[in-house]
């Protein structure tokens, strides 16, 4: 495994743990689901900015 | 990998009829994660059974779900995306098996949000690495207390 992605992969799996969690803000198959209509509202919310960041590019 | 992203997610869909098909979805994935790995990025995939050959009895099987993930290793996955398949001694030997991180993925979203919880401690503890849930957690009215619940859930279980 090279560097850039034992760095990336740090970044996604808690220290302490190991583990992670991970919300996919996405699911294109079925055109705009409910609850996602504005995804980057409903990431500003009480969450905020998660930790451990979603690898979804619809957050962006 | 301007936009700062840590990852990127693809799938390998399996049960197509159309064997170009097939082999067109396995040279884009194989191609794609030597040029995210070239730039340092690592790649999470998911192996589905979306094709229309695909068997309830085969989405069901673990040997089917092996056979996939074999595949997504050699293809060169640094990250395994699954489904919760089998008995747990099943699901946690195939975890076992994988060289690389699995993490479970949510499904369709479940009224219960409790049995949504206890899915997830329940992976994390048969070894998954962690879970990638989108609708159980984006469609609960409240996203905090469900991201929360399950982060207490996969971090704090003893695997």
């Amino acid at each position: 495994m090279n560097t850039g992605v034992q760095i990336r992969m740090s970044r996604l799996f808690n220290a302490a743990t190991g583990k992670s969690v991970i919300v996919a803000v996405d699911h294109g198959i079925e055109g705009v689901p409910r609850g996602l209509e504005d995804p980057r509202q409903k990431v500003q919310g009480p969450v905020g900015r998660p930790k451990q960041r979603s690898i979804d590019g619809s957050l962006r | 990998m301007r936009l700062g992203a840590d990852a990127i997610k693809m799938v390998l869909v399996f049960g197509q009829r159309e064997l170009d098909l097939y082999a067109y979805n396995l040279e884009i994935v194989a191609t794609s994660i030597q040029e995210a790995h070239r730039l340092g990025m690592p790649v999470m995939l998911e192996t589905v059974l979306w094709g229309i050959t695909s068997t309830k009895e085969e989405m069901a099987s673990v040997e089917v779900l092996r056979h996939m993930m074999r595949i997504a290793v050699e293809l060169g996955a640094d990250i395994l995306k699954a489904p919760f398949v089998g008995t747990d001694d099943e699901f946690a030997e195939v975890v076992r098996w994988s060289p690389v991180p699995v993490t479970v993925l949510g499904g369709q979203t479940r009224p219960e949000f409790d049995s949504v919880v206890e899915g997830a401690r329940r992976s994390a503890s048969l070894g998954a690495r962690g879970i990638v849930f989108g609708r159980n957690v984006w469609q609960r009215p409240d996203l905090a207390a469900a991201v929360h619940a399950l982060q207490a859930a996969v971090h704090g279980c003893e695997h």
